[in-house]
């Protein structure tokens, strides 16, 4: 005989009295686990989407505007790797007889989809232009391929990858395009439907700049639906993770080039790590290429089974065996200046045919040098016959690092390079003579003399006689501020004509004038697509002018007043060019400069990088919401219950066999034996609910999926959702659970233990146990008044949504008065039998919950709890349309809200910005837009369940915002003595730079997307990266209370610009319209902009859509509150039945004396009815006043019918409960235990 | 009481319990002494209320005085702490209560052997089966080893209830009412048992009880009243 043994049959003889506690262990432990598992099921669906979205892909070099060439893809190590590896064994040999893609490029624009007839229409969708390896990549692929790789792998499977492989190899041919599911969806389309595609023609110039052509912003393609791919599929491929499902449609990559203009160009590459291939994995990896090489040990179809399961775990959230570091070593070692779009040529002098005729020398100018056009002797310059190395890019501007890497050349004994901006000018004025449209060159030597000033300007003699100018007169230039974009700022400035040379020599230099694509091809002024409305009259002999010498400048100016006119994000010079030394070969020293500047930069100075996508992918994915936490808490009252109830069960049980403790200690077991045998039982109990629990558990959270993906599915932003369950969270949830448990039962037992042997023998009922009265009026009184304290300390410091406040003052409000209430009940016991008065029903009742005073707590306990969650909660449901047209609204008193899929470049609070798209003054007349720029990231909303690694930037100008005084900010940095929150995006004049060197930016976003979504608070950086791999830091400055900029950081516009040059035009619009206008001006802007692809919502919609989150977790809350209160119910009924069990003697004794059944019966619902309004009351008291602040900040309007019904349903349930209780009960005889008296 | 060595001893016991709220503690044990040789069998009597069980649950380790000191084999209780006395209960006393207090859950052999669980000594657990065979056999109850508890008469349980206090052997029983919830027949056959016992294992044993009978069955008979414990010289009458 053992304690083990005493422990079994105590289980199995007091089954019926266990099987309450199990089933109480059992609700616990499901609530527990079941949350647990829902935290599971979102984590592995966001990891599925995540490996579905990326396949294979594990790093990308996503070059946003930047076009290199295909043959980037070369710089994909994989190859080498397969080569050195294939003699290794019979697994690597497979990826060359198979089709496995080590790297695919592909052309990525966004854009518009539209069906043929009108009838649906799809924004922001991606049009990738691919090549027919890009499908190897797919999840599907993968899985086919690893299977057709095992040496045991059937004819069936060969025959699937065979067919896929052939469905895969048919691209879409010219005229066609595949779309993913999401995207056919949305337009309703199916093989053989034509639809129309719009996206902007890539271009080497941003949209952003002056001079980049209007007419080319957009091009449509009609295509013709070839299929319908699916995620497994590759269908939603894609590098960010957002709330909205990806809309994807695939064309061949030629026919893109082909509408495009474009050969051999792609701005994504995409390349896998070499996972499977490479021999210096992980341990997973090893045992993959383990199983694949069929261990003797093994029967072939155990190591068939486990080969899927090692694929996957191989492919898995494993660190690449190919490291970034080797990628980039490798992209170093391959990418190409071509690359990068920059070209390194040969510029020769013009042709004689070509050159201007000397003019005659002005009077009183000394003899001009040949060479150089200026007097003799005043400047030093290669010989006019002599060409130049010159480096420049069709992106005009070159990247401030080529320049600096150019500059870098002579230090390789090259000839220093000269650096040469050429611009636009507008005008050229002299008096009331006016030459419209002139290019104007910015450079030292041999274009300006050396000593020149920065006010002054050579001019060419076509332009002195045209003006009528000479030396010493002065000249105004007009020019677009390059930064002003689409906005036209036009700038003058003045200078004095330091020379009138020649139009000949480097004077008549054509190539001068980058290759703008609107002017550089154009044979007439008349062709010239400028991107800008030509305001001056241009004249015969300026047509004449173009016809001959094309862009040939007009005139210098030195190379300071050229940077100090056009320096702009995009770089600051157009050109470099390097002088050929004596006898110097020109395509030699081409090669140099060429490999030296090739050298001399890094991929990332111009845009390219591997990132590693699938890492970035599957953290997002893992370091998201910790939905198992959160459910855990949304469960915590439900769980909280069930232990209560549990615990309650369980002491009833051990009070009826107190006794047996009793005899234990008597007959000698030392009481620490005792407990142990008795905790032994609550182990077991504890262990069979949680069990139970956890196929309870995979239930409930399976419940709770299914409440995800249907009613509450505002709460994940619609994403879908699968049922998963881990066997870590199961185990941890059973410990946690039997944890629980246990520790519940150890509290219920530990009170009885310290009563003596002699009490327990004696059934321990002869001494009642006493609490101290004072003590409960202390607590009672402190934990109110510090309640109390806290509301009103939150109601003066205006944080009124805080949660911690609110749930502290709850928690306070409920131990207050639970304190109060122990008090009162004590008081009232000992009052009646010190007056000696006679009894009444109701102070029999409250004499009968004073004589359980802990039980009765328990249940007034349960039933506050409830009732305050369940009440409190409906006050915090938001509704977006109150208040919305106030400017400290979360909609920031905007009407709508917009998003185009293509840039806008013009300034639509402008009117010549409507103008430009057919809108008049007049029709939108009352309408203001402040237009955001877009950097695309994660979406850092509460919609997006991924963490959001690299959030959507928005670009702003604050002023526009504080001006309005748009919405409200709930924190802004302590050390910013800022007067309104946005000017916080200035306050360390934009940027920073840290002592670490790495720029930091203020930036602000909605106070949930700062929480849940990033994980950060005020105070906290965020380390990005800038559109050239630079890093920098985002500082949060400020939060704005829930709004719809939720999910984007906002910076300051020129930051944005700083960071991100290649992002041209907004594409992001808050609208400002009058009420009555909203839907008239919204239908007006949105046919307008409709190739831009707008869409615009109706501002509180949008906040709606948002705060349906919050609300839909309210929800969730109060269905588990309300699960718990259901609970609480229970509780009480059992405190009912063991209260009558306990008192039958005392019952039948009433029924003796003349009582009848239906006295007794309301005698006992009498005093639980009391027991009931008690957790009521408590629970009301402290929710009104826990809510006050939240209260008085809203409207002030209570949701009064659900409250009512809420609380309805709490009386009637317990009510209920007791009476069928007190009824079950009371059916027995009663007489019987008369006799047992 | 003969001066011969004392196997239990009280010296000067006193204890109150705490009175109604706001009241005087009430003295239930005066100055008590006791002296009980080793192998004598007293009983204790007195009304309702005298201390009776008190002062058995003082002798039984269960309670501790408020002054004064017990004595079990010349080791002074006062001195031990909770295992300590725990060790005494399950090596030195056999507790019989007037119910039974058999666990329901055990059969009767089960029972008998729960006190073995507690016992430190791994030569009498290991002889423990065979003793209880033999105890039950010698009350009568060889039969109904395994019968549960509430398959046993009230005399059958409270004879259970006597062997267990008997299985490790203690040199002191203590019976607090152990007739009370028999009929008479019963109660006689657990007084014979109880005085064959003392007789026969050489236990010392003191009882309380109400029971004149039994109490005159003992060799001494003592009267608790007032909180004084006096030793009556005439048999005790109805």
């Amino acid at each position: 005989m053992t304690l083990l043994h005493l422990i079994r049959r105590s289980l199995r003889f007091h089954w019926r009295s266990h099987l309450g506690v199990v089933l109480g262990a059992w609700v616990g432990s499901a609530a527990l686990i079941g949350a647990l598992v829902v935290g599971d099921s979102i984590r592995e669906s966001l990891l599925d989407h995540a490996r579905a979205r990326l396949g294979e892909v594990e790093f990308a070099v996503d070059a946003g505007d930047r076009l290199f060439t295909t043959d980037l893809r070369q710089a994909h190590p994989s190859r080498a790797t397969n080569a050195g590896v294939s003699a290794s064994g019979p697994m690597f040999s497979w990826n060359n007889s198979r089709r496995s893609p080590t790297s695919s490029s592909v052309l990525q624009l966004r854009g518009t989809a539209t069906r043929e007839d009108g009838t649906a229409r799809a924004l922001e969708v991606r049009i990738l232009g691919i090549t027919p390896n890009f499908w190897g990549f797919s999840a599907r692929e993968t899985a086919l391929r690893a299977r057709t790789r095992t040496p045991w792998s059937t004819i069936d499977d060969n025959q699937a990858y065979r067919q896929a492989t052939d469905v895969a190899d048919q691209q879409p041919a010219p005229g066609w395009v595949r779309l993913n599911r999401a995207l056919a969806a949305q337009l309703k389309a199916r093989r053989g439907d034509t639809l129309i595609l719009r996206f902007p023609k890539p271009s080497a110039l941003s949209p952003d700049a002056v001079l980049s052509p209007q007419n080319e912003s957009g091009t449509a393609l009609r295509v013709t639906v070839d299929d319908v791919v699916d995620a497994a599929g590759g269908g939603d491929f894609g590098l960010t993770a957002g709330a909205r499902p990806t809309l994807n449609a695939f064309l061949s990559i030629d026919e893109l080039w082909r509408v495009s203009g474009l050969t051999n160009r792609a701005n994504l590459l995409v390349a896998q790590g070499g996972v499977l291939t490479h021999p210096t994995g992980n341990w997973r990896n090893r045992l993959h290429l383990y199983l694949g090489s069929k261990p003797r040990w093994l029967s072939p179809s155990v190591a068939s089974g486990l080969y899927p399961i090692t694929t996957r775990l191989a492919a898995g959230p494993a660190p690449s065996a190919l490291s970034q570091r080797e990628l980039d070593t490798f992209l170093d070692g391959n990418w190409s200046l071509d690359d990068a779009q920059i070209s390194v040529r040969i510029v020769a002098p013009q042709p004689a045919a070509d050159v201007r005729a000397p003019s005659q020398p002005q009077a009183g100018l000394p003899t001009e040098d040949q060479a150089t056009g200026f007097p003799k002797g005043r400047v030093e310059g290669p010989p006019p016959s002599s060409p130049m190395i010159e480096i420049t890019t069709p992106r005009i501007f070159l990247d401030r690092p080529v320049v600096a890497a150019a500059q870098r050349t002579a230090q390789s004994g090259i000839t220093k390079g000269i650096p040469i901006v050429t611009y636009l000018a507008n005008s050229l004025r002299h008096g009331d003579k006016l030459a419209p449209y002139s290019m104007v060159t910015g450079a030292g030597a041999p274009w300006t003399p050396a000593d020149m000033a920065d006010d002054e300007i050579v001019v060419n003699d076509w332009l002195a006689d045209d003006l009528g100018v000479k030396r010493g007169d002065r000249v105004e230039l007009a020019y677009f501020d390059p930064e002003a974009g689409a906005r036209l700022v036009e700038r003058t400035n003045s200078f004095t004509v330091r020379d009138v040379v020649p139009l000949r020599g480097w004077h008549a230099d054509r190539s001068l004038m980058p290759e703008f694509p609107g002017l550089a091809k154009a044979e007439s002024t008349r062709d010239w697509d400028a991107g800008f409305p030509l305001r001056h009259k241009i004249r015969p002999q300026d047509e004449a002018y173009w016809k001959k010498f094309r862009g040939t400048p007009k005139a210098f100016v030195t190379s300071k007043a050229g940077l100090q006119m056009w320096a702009n994000r995009f770089g600051e010079f157009t050109a470099v060019r390097f002088p050929l030394g004596p006898g110097e070969n020109a395509e030699a020293l081409r090669e140099k400069v060429a490999g030296h500047l090739r050298a001399g930069l890094r991929p990332d100075d111009v845009g390219l990088m591997f990132q590693p996508v699938r890492e970035q992918a599957l953290r997002a994915a893992t370091s998201g919401q910790d939905f198992g936490g959160l459910f855990i808490g949304f469960s915590f009252f439900l769980v909280l219950a069930a232990l209560l109830l549990m615990a309650l069960l369980f002491q009833f049980g051990l009070e009826q066999r107190l006794v047996e403790v009793g005899t234990l200690l008597a007959i000698g077991f030392r009481p620490a034996v005792v407990r142990r045998l008795w905790m032994g039982e609550a182990l077991a109990l504890a262990s069979m609910g949680a069990a139970g629990g956890m196929a309870g558990g995979t239930a409930y959270a399976r419940a709770i999926i299914h409440g995800l993906t249907t009613r509450w599915r505002d709460a994940i932003g619609g994403a879908a959702l699968d049922f998963h369950a881990t066997a870590s969270s199961l185990a941890l949830g059973f410990a946690l659970s039997v944890l629980a448990c246990t520790l519940a039962i150890f509290l219920t037992l530990r009170r009885q233990f310290r009563r003596p042997a002699r009490e327990l023998l004696a059934g321990g009922i002869d001494a009642p146990t006493r609490h101290p009265r004072s003590r409960a009026l202390w607590i009672g009184a402190t934990s109110t008044l510090g309640a109390l304290g806290l509301t009103a300390w939150t109601l003066g410091s205006g944080d009124t949504t805080n949660a911690e406040n609110f749930f502290s003052a709850g928690s306070l409000l409920l131990i207050g008065g639970l304190g109060l209430a122990t008090a009162w009940l004590g008081r009232q016991g000992s009052r009646a039998r010190a007056e000696g008065q006679l009894p009444t029903r109701l102070s029999l009742a409250l004499r009968g919950i004073a004589r359980r005073r802990s039980r009765s707590l328990a249940t007034a306990a349960l039933l506050a709890s409830g009732t305050f969650l369940v009440t409190s909660l409906g006050v915090f449901h938001i509704d977006a349309r109150h208040g919305a047209w106030e400017r400290g609204s979360g909609t920031g008193g905007f009407a709508c809200v917009g998003e185009s899929s293509l840039p806008v470049t013009q300034d639509l609070d402008t009117p010549a910005g409507l103008e430009s798209f057919g809108l008049s003054a007049q029709e939108t007349a009352g309408a203001h837009v402040v237009s955001f720029r877009l950097r695309d990231g994660d979406d850092a909303s509460c919609l997006n369940l991924n963490r959001a690694q690299r959030p959507r930037i928005l670009g702003v100008d604050p002023a526009q915002l504080a001006r309005r005084g748009a919405f409200t900010f709930t924190q802004v940095a302590k050390n910013l003595a800022v007067t309104n929150g946005w000017d916080a995006l200035r306050s360390r004049g934009n940027s920073a730079s840290t002592t670490d060197g790495v720029l930091e930016i203020p930036a602000i976003g909605d106070a949930a997307s700062i929480q849940w979504a990033l994980g950060k608070k005020i105070g906290d950086t965020l380390e990005m990266t800038d559109e050239r791999g630079r890093p920098f830091r985002l500082r949060l400055v400020g939060a704005v209370a829930n709004s719809i900029l939720q999910g984007n950081l906002i910076i300051d516009e020129t930051a944005f610009n700083q960071l991100f040059p290649g992002n041209g035009g907004y594409r992001w619009f808050l609208v400002d319209a009058p009420p009555s206008k909203v839907d008239e001006l919204s239908s007006l802007l949105t046919r307008a902009l409709q190739n831009n692809g707008l869409a615009l919502t109706p501002a509180a919609v949008r906040l709606d859509q948002f705060n349906a989150v919050q609300n839909t977790y309210l929800s969730t809350f109060q269905v588990l509150g309300g699960l718990g209160l259901l609970l609480g119910s229970a509780g009480l009924g059992v405190v009912v039945l063991r209260n009558v069990l306990e008192r039958r003697p005392e019952l039948a004794l009433l029924s003796a004396v003349g009582f009848r059944r239906l006295q007794l019966q309301s005698s006992i619902l009498l005093e639980h009815a009391l027991l009931l309004a008690a957790g009521l009351g408590i629970g009301l008291a402290s929710a009104a006043i826990a809510v006050l602040p939240a209260l008085m900040a809203s409207d002030g309007s209570l949701p009064f019918r659900s409250l009512a019904w809420t609380l309805g349903g709490v009386v009637l349930l317990g009510l209920g409960t007791t009476w069928t209780a007190t009824r079950a009960s009371l059916r027995a005889p009663l007489l019987p235990a008369l006799r047992g008296e | 009481m003969p001066d011969d060595e004392a196997f239990l001893e009280l010296i000067a016991v006193v204890k109150h319990y705490a009175g109604s709220e706001g009241g005087a503690p009430l003295a239930i044990l005066r100055n008590v002494n006791l002296r009980v040789p080793r192998g004598a069998a007293i009983s204790i009597v007195g009304p309702s209320g005298s201390g009776k069980t008190t002062l058995l649950n003082l002798l039984g380790t269960l309670d501790r005085p408020d002054s004064g000191r017990v004595l079990i084999d010349g080791i002074d209780l006062s001195q031990l702490d909770e295992v300590g006395l725990a060790r005494v209960r399950n090596r030195s006393i056999g507790f019989i209560f007037q119910s039974h207090h058999l666990l329901p859950h055990l059969d009767v052999l089960e029972n008998i052997l729960v006190p073995t669980l507690a016992c430190d000594d791994p030569a009498s657990r290991r002889d423990a089966p065979d003793r209880a065979r033999r105890l039950l056999g010698r009350v009568g109850l060889g039969e109904r080893l395994h019968h549960l508890p509430s398959q046993l008469s009230g005399g059958e349980r409270q004879r259970a209830a006597v062997v267990r206090a008997l299985i490790n052997t203690p040199p002191l029983l203590l019976a607090d009412e152990p007739t009370g919830a028999l009929d008479q027949r019963s109660a006689r056959d657990l007084g014979q048992l109880l005085r064959d016992l003392n007789r026969e294992e050489g236990v010392t044993l003191i009882v309380v009880t109400h029971s004149l009978e039994l109490a005159n069955d003992m060799g001494r008979v003592f009267e608790l009243s007032d909180g004084q414990l006096a030793e009556r010289t005439a048999p005790a009458h109805p």
